[in-house]
């Protein structure tokens, strides 16, 4: 299973704010709020498509955390999550640019 | 840092993060992502509503109308706004001169109040018990 970025994810305008990002999504004119986390697995995949153990590996690399300190649950969550908001997208195939 | 678009918006790319800093203080249980939504503020304004069991209104006499599935032991409010939410128009907010009487039964017929104390001729929503702890905390 391989997950890239949708085109969403590409026009999103991004805020630093203190410790986390505030970030507006211009597709759906929502306003959302990341962490470094969350962050950092949209921009792993800046690059073109990554399994999600990939995703999840480079993450935790970023991070400076062990391996599978980054608990499995949360991960597929966030991924979820982002997968709802339009953002990033599962293809068991590697998907056309 | 910003990059300009065909359709003339602007956007920034995903930015750098400054790691060094933050692993100063970041705990392993901070490694979990967060991804919040905010609501907009018109979904924030939304008014929060109480369900009415029915919407009606009494005669001269008192009783409900058309009482639907209204029984003895809800309350008749009367004074109530009808809410302002698109598509909640069967749901009720508080009101500034509300008056409120128990349902009560007659032979088949239902009635707001009793005696003296009825509710007459007015526009009333039909309340459950659970219903009405909800609307009166609003008030």
């Amino acid at each position: 299973m391989l997950l890239g970025l949708t085109s969403a994810s590409r026009g999103l305008v991004w805020q630093d704010w203190d410790d986390v990002y505030v970030v507006y999504q211009p597709s759906s004119a929502e306003t959302h709020v990341f962490n470094d986390t969350t962050t950092l697995i949209l921009k792993c995949l800046e690059h073109g498509q990554l399994s999600t153990e990939g995703v999840k590996n480079w993450t935790e690399a970023a991070l400076g955390v062990g391996q599978g300190e980054l608990a499995a649950d949360e991960f597929a969550f966030a991924v979820g999550r982002l997968e709802e908001l339009g953002l990033i997208e599962r293809a068991d195939e590697p998907i056309a640019v | 840092m910003e990059q300009e678009r065909d359709d003339g918006r602007s956007k920034t790319p995903l930015p750098e993060l400054n790691l060094g800093r933050r692993r100063l203080v970041r705990s392993v249980t901070a490694a979990a992502p967060l991804v919040l939504t905010l609501r907009s503020g018109a979904v924030a304004a939304a008014v929060s509503c109480v369900g009415a069991k029915v919407i009606d209104s009494t005669d001269s006499a008192g009783k409900i109308i058309q009482p639907g599935s209204a029984a003895a032991g809800d309350t008749c409010v009367a004074g109530y706004q009808v809410c302002p939410n698109p598509g909640e128009s069967n749901k009720i907010i508080p009101g500034a001169n509300m008056q409120t009487a128990p349902v009560t039964s007659t032979g088949p017929n239902l009635f707001c109040g009793s005696g003296g104390g009825k509710i007459t001729s007015k526009p009333v929503a039909i309340l459950s018990s659970i219903a009405l702890n909800s609307f009166l905390a609003k008030s």
